[in-house]
């Protein structure tokens, strides 16, 4: 009953966020000045949820800025393909081959 | 439907495939050590659908937390699904409700990053859009049983460096996304709220209120 009710509340609580905005949205007239604010929430957020993982370590005292870490190292041949190449497959093989190799050094 | 149109989307979906596959497994194995059953694992792939809250839930059931603490964080976790599902409700506007209701169901972080470049150069087809969430979606949680099942017998698999595969791919689609000059204020403005939100112990609300300082900083800027 419990492990159910859990599974239920976490579900709808996911669920709404995801569905209710694009049933009312889609058949709304939107003004000019929302719809070039909703055009920037794509750069804006692809860059929020990025930034942390190249930039902060969880460590036993909390989430910690980190200049020096794996991920962050990755990312340079990474952000070098994707501007040079424009491939996404390219920039998804570059960061996991640069990441492997890392880790192969020793690097954590 | 249309093989060719299904087939487009699963292609598209490859690599949210090959980052969700690992995480997924992962997360597999944490239930399995954390002492939970097999089938609350998989109901919370199947119906939650959400890397970071599944993780967090896994955590707090683990240390005795009690329900409405457990609903209360995936709601925060999760809320910042709002903001994906509204930017990309322009571009849907032809679609049925039940389409609308199904696709929503399965927005994740990584699906809304493809669909939006999609949907911004080629239009939003459901055939296609929905092929790609399924494709993740049966991905994460076959991935959720692989390693409750199996994942003790993988040794290191980050040695492997497919936990940088779903980084790699923001990176892929964040450079195309910031062609103009207030969409890569947005970005920057955005990435160092975020940053700073995780830093002061606000990370889970760091994606929502980053990408709203991001938008409005970019927005603002525009027509001061």
């Amino acid at each position: 009953m419990r492990d159910a009710t859990v599974i239920a509340g976490m579900a709808l609580v996911t669920f709404l966020p995801r569905v209710v905005p694009l049933l009312i949205l889609t058949g709304m007239k939107m003004p000019k000045a929302a719809g070039r604010w909703l055009s920037l929430i794509a750069p804006a957020i692809l860059s929020s949820l990025l930034l942390p993982e190249l930039l902060i370590v969880r460590s036993a005292a909390g989430d910690e800025l980190s200049l020096s870490n794996i991920h962050l190292f990755a990312a340079i041949p990474s952000f070098a393909v994707a501007w040079k190449t424009k491939s996404l497959f390219g920039t998804v093989a570059a960061g996991i081959a640069a990441t492997a190799f890392l880790r192969f050094l020793g690097l954590e | 439907m249309t093989p060719s149109r299904v087939f487009r989307g699963v292609k598209m979906a490859a690599p949210i495939m090959l980052g969700y596959a690992p995480i997924g497994a992962a997360y597999g194995l944490l239930a399995q050590q954390a002492g939970l059953s097999v089938w609350f694992a998989l109901c919370l792939s199947l119906f939650v659908y959400a890397g970071a809250a599944q993780f967090m839930a896994v955590s707090l059931l683990s240390n005795g937390a009690g329900i409405a603490v457990i609903i209360g964080t995936t709601f925060v976790v999760n809320f910042r699904h709002v903001l994906m599902s509204a930017a990309l409700s322009p571009f849907m506007r032809l679609w049925k409700k039940w389409q609308l209701a199904f696709f929503g169901g399965m927005i994740t972080d990584e699906s809304f990053a493809i669909h939006s470049r999609n949907f911004t150069l080629n239009g939003a087809d459901p055939q296609e859009a929905i092929a790609l969430n399924i494709a993740a979606y049966l991905t994460w949680a076959a991935s959720g049983m692989a390693g409750f099942h199996m994942g003790a017998l993988i040794d290191r698999p980050e040695a492997w460096g497919f936990d940088f595969a779903l980084p790699a791919m923001f990176i892929g689609l964040l450079l195309p996304a910031c062609r103009t000059a207030p969409a890569a204020i947005a970005a920057l403005t955005g990435g160092i709220a975020s940053v700073t939100l995780h830093l002061t112990g606000a990370g889970d609300w760091a994606a929502f209120i980053g990408a709203i300082t991001g938008a409005t900083a970019a927005c603002l800027r525009q027509d001061p």
